[in-house]
C-alpha cells in the first residue's frame, strides 16, 4: 500500500512538471531564420578547444578530465573530431563522412562506453547541425525577445537554437518532458556555433564539459635528432 | 614457379620493413649497454636540476595535421619534475615526492583519473633518464641504439595498462652531455607526440617553491 501511494504520488508530480518552452510562441510569419541544417552547418578548416569535463558518478563520485578538443573539416565535407589529453594521447577519434554517417575511429578503453559515446556525439552533432530534420520546424520566440530556432532531432526529441539580436548564444536539446543538455555559447557571431566559449551541461546524466576556444601559434617544428 | 617468386618477394618486403621499423635512421643496435647505462647512472649523480624549454608536436596522421605547444621543463633530485605548458593554453604539472598535482584555469587537483596514467609514466621515464635507472623501469622493456652523436633507447609497454596508452616511446640522449634531447610517444593507431628539449641549464638553484602547486 505504502509503495502504491509512493509511486502514485511521484506520477502525479511527474504529470504537474512543468512542460520546457510552453511559454515560447510561434512566429507565423516565415521567420528568416527559417532555413535548411545544411545552411547553419559550419564551414571551418580547423578549430582547437581546452576542455574540461567536470561531474559525479551514479555514486556522487565527482571526476574530471581535461584536454584538447580539436575540430577538423576536409573539403569533402567529411569531420573528424579528437579528444587528447595535454601531452597528447588521444581520448577518443570521431568522424562523419561527407553523408554525415559517425565512426569511431579510436576510443580509450575507460570512454568505450555505448551511453558514453552516444551522449559525446551527439553534443558534437549539435554544435556542427549534423543528424537533424533537414529544415527547421519552427521559429519561437520568448518575452525576452530570444528567437528559438526548432529542428527534430533524427533520433529522440528536439533541439532549439536559441539567438539573441542575430548571434547564436544557446543550444537546448530536451524532449516533451525534460530538457537534455543545455548548452551556453558566449562571443559568437551570426549562427557559427564555434564560440569563443562553449558551456554544456547535461542536465541527466549530470555532468558538465567547458570549451574554451585556443589561438594555435606556428610553432617552428624542431627536430633535436638531426645531425 | 612465378606464385613462388612473388610469394618469396612479398616475404623479402616485408622483412625489409619490419627491419627498417626496428632501426631508425642513422642508429645501429647496441648489443652491450653496460657502459651506458653506468655513464646514465654517473651523469644522474652530478645532475642536481635541470631547467629546460619544450616544444610539443602532436602529429595526427589520419588527419594530417597536428597540434603545438610549448613551454618549460624543471627537474629536480631526486623525485621532483615541473612541466609548465605555456602556449597555446596553460597547464601546469608537478610531481614531487610520487604526488601528481596539476593547475588549470585557477584550480588545482590533484589527478587520478587515465590522464594520471599517461603523466605518471612519461614523468616516471624522464625521472629514469635523469636518474640513470630508465633500463630498470618495469614498465617496459628496453631496446638501445647508438648514432654518431645520440643513443636511442625505444621503450616498449609491458604492462597492459600502458600498453592501451603507447605502441613504445622513443628516448633520445644527447652523447655530448647524456641528457635527453627529445622524447617520442607513439601511440597504437600511428599518432605520435614529440617533445623536443633547448636551451637546457643544469644545476642552476631551483627553489622548492617550484616543486608544489597553490
Amino acid at each position: 500500500m505504502r509503495y502504491f501511494l509512493f509511486v502514485s504520488i511521484l506520477f502525479f508530480g511527474m504529470g504537474c512538471a512543468p512542460r520546457p518552452y510552453k511559454d515560447l510562441k510561434r512566429q507565423e510569419n516565415n521567420s528568416s531564420l527559417l532555413l535548411d541544417a545544411g545552411t547553419y552547418a559550419p564551414k571551418f578548416e580547423k578549430v582547437l578547444y581546452n576542455c574540461q569535463v567536470q561531474g559525479k558518478t551514479p555514486l556522487g563520485k565527482r571526476f574530471s578530465l581535461s584536454g584538447l578538443l580539436f575540430f577538423k573539416q576536409f573539403a569533402d565535407g567529411s569531420e573528424r573530431v579528437v579528444f587528447q589529453n595535454q601531452m597528447g594521447i588521444t581520448y577518443f577519434d570521431f568522424g562523419w563522412d561527407p553523408q554525415g554517417d559517425f565512426k569511431v575511429y579510436q576510443v580509450i578503453g575507460q570512454m568505450d562506453k555505448p551511453a558514453l559515446v552516444k551522449t559525446l556525439k551527439k553534443d558534437i552533432e549539435l554544435l556542427l547541425f549534423k543528424n537533424l530534420s533537414p529544415k527547421a520546424t519552427g521559429v519561437f520566440t520568448e518575452a525576452t525577445g530570444k528567437e528559438y530556432l526548432r529542428f527534430e532531432l533524427k533520433e529522440k526529441g528536439f533541439v532549439y537554437y536559441v539567438f539573441e539580436k542575430g548571434n547564436i548564444t544557446g543550444i537546448e536539446n530536451a524532449d516533451e518532458k525534460r530538457k537534455v543538455v543545455v548548452m551556453t555559447l558566449s562571443e559568437t557571431e551570426g549562427a557559427n556555433t564555434f564560440a569563443q566559449q562553449i558551456s554544456m551541461k547535461h542536465l541527466r546524466a549530470n555532468f558538465t564539459i567547458d570549451l574554451t576556444k585556443i589561438q594555435e601559434e606556428n610553432n617552428p617544428e624542431t627536430d633535436a635528432t638531426e645531425e | 614457379m612465378m606464385k613462388y617468386r612473388i610469394v618469396i618477394l612479398v616475404v623479402l618486403l616485408l622483412a625489409g620493413s619490419i627491419f627498417a621499423q626496428a632501426q631508425k635512421a642513422g642508429f645501429s643496435a647496441m648489443t652491450n649497454t653496460t657502459a651506458l647505462q653506468q655513464a646514465l647512472a654517473k651523469n644522474a649523480q652530478v645532475t642536481q636540476s635541470i631547467s629546460s624549454d619544450f616544444n610539443q608536436v602532436k602529429n595526427m596522421k589520419m588527419l594530417n595535421d597536428k597540434v603545438s605547444s610549448k613551454g618549460k621543463f624543471y627537474y629536480k633530485q631526486s623525485d621532483k619534475v615541473r612541466i609548465e605548458y605555456t602556449s597555446p593554453f596553460s597547464y601546469l604539472l608537478v610531481m614531487n615526492s610520487g604526488m601528481i598535482a596539476v593547475k588549470e584555469n585557477g584550480k588545482v587537483s590533484k589527478i587520478n583519473t587515465r590522464n594520471s596514467l599517461t603523466m605518471q609514466s612519461v614523468n616516471k621515464i624522464m625521472m629514469d633518464c635523469m636518474r640513470g635507472t630508465v633500463f630498470n623501469n618495469k614498465d617496459f622493456s628496453v631496446s638501445a641504439y647508438a648514432s654518431s652523436a645520440q643513443y636511442l633507447l625505444t621503450l616498449t609497454p609491458q604492462s597492459s595498462a600502458v600498453k592501451g596508452l603507447f605502441k613504445n616511446i622513443d628516448v633520445y640522449i644527447n652523447k655530448s652531455d647524456n641528457q635527453v634531447a627529445k622524447l617520442i610517444m607513439t601511440e597504437n593507431g600511428g599518432d605520435n607526440t614529440i617533445m623536443t628539449f633547448t636551451n637546457r641549464k643544469l644545476n642552476s638553484n631551483l627553489a622548492d617553491a617550484l616543486f608544489s602547486v597553490r
